[in-house]
């Protein structure tokens, strides 16, 4: 079943296309890859579908409703999270407290509330922090959640990027790049991670990868984009065999060489 | 007839708020940042000018090399300051955000205002007449002083002037690299620290010779006489496109006429106010202003 | 229980400030007396400040006209209508006069609250969108633009000023509104609905993915921020018993955002920095030439002195 669908979706600032006529499918339950060569526009898709760009052309559904006039923050609230390329946690504030503000969208109780600390307020709190400091732990991080997240080491704070978007509780995680500028070791880690939550938290997983280690080892099924357009699409060995791909990244082959 | 004798009036401020309104634009095109202090520089360019004037005894006996070397000995001054200000307190937070170079900014502008205040005594002071006002066209009510006249024909050089450095020499030419990117700049060999400072020398030129200009019509010099015109120039070079030279030009001119002609038609009380109108305007619907590029936002 | 226990905490405070009023206002002498309320205002503007510019990361330069706002519509409250309702509470209802001006003055605060409010909604939709320094620069025009319709208004007095504003403003009253600026803001900040604020200004493009409608925070955030400016306002117009809009030129507006500046980003610090920045030239009185001076001196070398920390991030 089709959990995020991107119909024609095609977005341009000015004269510059940057997405064009795309189509792109996630099933619920999938672990997908997209891929492609710098500047294809894999981030801009990612853009797309979590609000931040509106699609001049075409239409994105999550579970049958329309994204492309939602606000990021009604994306989320359906379902949808994401992490970001170049790293933006909520720099100075602890690694608790970034997870805990990332249950945003579960507070019930209002500003009054808020303010006069009535009992339901407590009990809020309470489920959060609990929420939070699990969350932490199953990632990992549980050993530093009085830190402040810009002193996180790098792995550590892609690691709780992804724990910040999880406390969002998706059913559709988005990751840009998670393994980039990580060392092997790190990677083997990360890899298991992302299993994990598809695994155990039975969340849909579409993620953005240059490493083609990490998208060959656990994508079911890869996309590959160019110039803002698909142009392959399939399981991994069939996507590495595809001559356009090939071509994308390596350029035109020259004849019988 | 009332209207084009208002519009000679708002051009003729129209060019001081351009004067004022390139140093702005030429500052946050090489650093980013809304200097403030350049509407006080303004103020120390009239002040300077006084003080000059005054030892020199210009009133007395006024003559042509007297009277250039109030103006040029006024202009150096404050073009002197212009720098020592960059260097001292802006530099050192080159690598900060924004905002706390646009408070130290504001700090700077609050010492020289009230700093003046205690050098200078907050009373206004009279500036020596260093050019007697002739009339030199009537056409009914309409009058056309020499002042007048002066103050465009001199501000239209200045900036045909400043055209040519910033297009044609090799200093302006590293002043349109730097505005693009310190670093690349610096790469290949810019003095950037160099380039700056020579930025906030010529607009402070620029600043100076607007404050002279603007005391030979209405001789009354104090203190705090540059806060409002500065605000305005500030508000002029967004008109026109912040960082954009000729956006500077001409949104001093559109800001100069329109501020008389409201005084004239609406209410006098209401001028300053209508400044502010405009930038907010502007900001919401056009924050590139007239003549200003806009790129999309990159996340 | 619980609702039991909060009505007499609220009886308590209520007890302790009415008593601390007696007592100041009997052993203190006047001139100490004023500082102390002076001293309590600027809390109260550089806590509701700290909320939009350091907490939100929105740096407003506008809170001057927010202030403005409150302090005359109290005062007009309190000098046309207070009159009726006081004849109204004392000869209809019987109410002891202690009373009377008691409901007369809590309700000018509510309507400066929100009349600030309003303005602060009104100014914040639009001006919101912008960022950095050019937020600045819009707040502080819009701030002038209210300072200069409050200057056009003659009802209120245009450019004579307001006089004859009776004065209610005591420790009782100054008290109550530290105590609630503190409280409805320090228990905002502090909790995880809270937090978004914070988020907001650590990353705006990530707080709204993370779920956070970020227009409604930042709104929002600037509508408290102005409420209690406005509250803030109300207090100084029944103190000093007389208003002109030249005391809410951005001047005013840049000596809020230097408490905020210089005291970080708590609550506590911004506090601090309120009450030393007011008690500063009051113990310095023989310098109070170079006061001007002198503070613009401590804003730059502040700025300065903070480039080491920026220069090794």
């Amino acid at each position: 079943m089709n959990l995020l669908e991107l119909k024609n979706c095609t977005l341009s600032f000015g004269g510059l296309t940057a997405v064009s006529h795309l189509n792109l499918n996630v099933n619920e339950g999938e672990l997908v890859g997209l891929i492609g060569p710098n500047g294809a526009g894999k981030t801009t898709v990612f853009n797309l579908m979590t609000g931040i760009y509106a699609p001049s052309g075409g239409d994105i559904f999550f579970k049958d409703s329309s994204l492309s006039s939602l606000r990021p923050s009604q994306v989320c609230r359906l379902g949808v999270a994401r992490t970001f390329q170049n790293i933006r946690l909520f720099g100075n504030m602890s690694v608790l407290d970034n997870v805990r503000v990332a249950q945003y969208i579960y507070l019930n109780r209002g500003l009054w509330r808020t303010v006069l600390r009535t009992r339901s307020f407590y009990e809020e709190e309470e489920q959060v922090f609990k929420k939070a400091r699990e969350i932490l732990n199953w990632v990992g991080l549980s050993q530093d959640e009085a830190d402040e997240a810009h002193n996180l080491p790098y792995g550590k704070q892609r690691r709780l990027e992804m724990a910040r978007a999880l406390a969002t509780r998706p059913h559709l995680l988005l990751l840009d790049e998670p393994a980039a500028g990580m060392n092997p070791f790190e990677k083997e880690e990360l890899m298991k991670l992302i299993e994990r939550i598809h695994r155990e938290l039975k969340v849909s997983i579409l993620l953005i990868e240059h490493d083609m280690k990490v998208v060959m080892g656990i994508c079911h099924r890869v996309m590959v984009m160019d110039h803002g357009e698909m142009i392959a699409e399939g399981t991994p060995n069939e996507v590495q065999k595809n001559a356009k791909v090939i071509e994308a990244y390596l350029g035109q082959q020259i004849n019988n060489c | 007839m009332q209207f084009l004798q208002q519009l000679i009036n708002g051009i003729s401020w129209g060019s001081i708020y351009a004067l004022i309104a390139l140093g702005y634009t030429m500052v946050y095109g090489v650093l980013r940042l809304i200097n403030f202090a350049h509407g006080d520089i303004y103020m120390l360019g009239a002040m300077f000018g006084y003080y000059v004037a005054v030892f020199l005894g210009v009133a007395e006996h006024a003559s042509g090399v007297r009277v250039l070397s109030v103006v040029l000995i006024s202009m150096l001054g404050c073009g002197l300051i212009g720098v020592g200000i960059e260097r001292f307190c802006y530099r050192p937070l080159r690598k900060a955000p924004r905002l706390a170079a646009l408070m130290t900014a504001v700090g700077v502008s609050l010492l020289l205002e009230n700093g003046g205040q205690l050098i200078f005594g907050a009373d206004p002071k009279f500036f020596p007449p260093l050019i007697h006002t002739r009339e030199i066209f009537r056409f009914h009510e309409i009058v056309l002083n020499n002042i007048q006249l002066m103050i465009f024909a001199v501000s239209l050089l200045l900036m045909f002037l400043l055209h040519w450095i910033v297009m044609k020499t090799r200093m302006g030419k590293a002043m349109r690299a730097v505005s693009f990117s310190h670093d690349a700049a610096g790469l290949v060999g810019i003095p950037v620290n160099r380039v700056i400072s020579f930025t906030f020398f010529l607009g402070s030129l620029l600043a100076a010779a607007a404050g002279i200009l603007v005391s030979l019509s209405n001789p009354k010099v104090e203190p705090l006489m540059g806060i409002m015109p500065g605000l305005k120039a500030f508000v002029a070079a967004v008109l026109g496109g912040i960082g954009n030279m000729m956006g500077a030009m001409i949104g001093g001119l559109i800001m100069g006429i329109s501020e008389v002609l409201v005084s004239g038609y609406i209410s006098s009380t209401y001028r300053d106010a209508f400044a502010f109108f405009i930038l907010i305007f502007i900001l919401l619907y056009k924050p590139s202003g007239l003549l200003g590029k806009t790129g999309p936002e990159k996340l | 229980m619980k609702s039991i226990r909060q009505v007499l905490f609220c009886v308590a405070i209520l007890c302790f400030f009415f008593f601390l009023n007696h007592f100041l206002t009997l052993y203190l002498n006047p001139y100490y007396l004023q500082i102390l309320i002076y001293a309590g205002i600027n809390v109260i503007l550089a806590i509701s400040l700290n909320l939009v510019n350091a907490q939100t990361g929105q740096f407003s330069m506008g809170h001057a006209g927010f202030m403005a706002v409150g302090a005359y519509a109290s005062a007009f409250f309190t000098d046309r209508v207070g009159p009726l309702l006081h004849s109204f509470f004392t000869h209809v209802l019987a109410f002891p006069d202690f009373f009377s001006s008691f409901f007369i003055f809590g309700f000018a605060l509510v309507i400066a609250g929100c009349l600030s409010a309003g303005a602060g909604f009104i100014v914040g939709l639009p001006v919101l969108r912008l960022r950095g320094d050019y937020l600045a620069i819009a707040t502080l025009g819009f701030g002038e633009i209210i300072r200069v319709m409050i200057l056009n208004m003659d009802v209120v007095g245009g450019a004579r000023g307001f006089t004859d504003i009776p004065i209610y403003t005591n420790v009782f009253w100054l008290g109550l509104c530290v105590y609630g600026t503190w409280m409805v803001i320090g228990n905002l900040i502090h909790s995880t609905k809270g937090r978004a604020f914070l988020a907001i200004r650590e990353d705006e493009v990530a707080a709204e993915c993370m779920g956070i409608h970020t227009t409604k925070y930042k709104v929002g955030a600037f509508v408290i921020g102005a409420f209690f400016a406005g509250v803030g306002g109300a207090l100084l117009a029944h103190e000093v018993g007389y208003l002109h809009t030249n005391s809410f030129t951005f001047l005013r507006s840049i000596e809020i955002v230097v408490m905020v500046v210089l005291g970080g980003t708590s609550l506590v610090g911004s506090a601090l920095a309120a009450i030393v920045l007011t008690l500063l030239p009051e113990v310095l009185r023989f310098f109070s030439e170079y006061r001007m001076v002198v503070y613009s001196l401590v804003l730059i070398f502040l700025m300065l002195a903070r480039a080491k920390k920026w220069k090794s991030t």
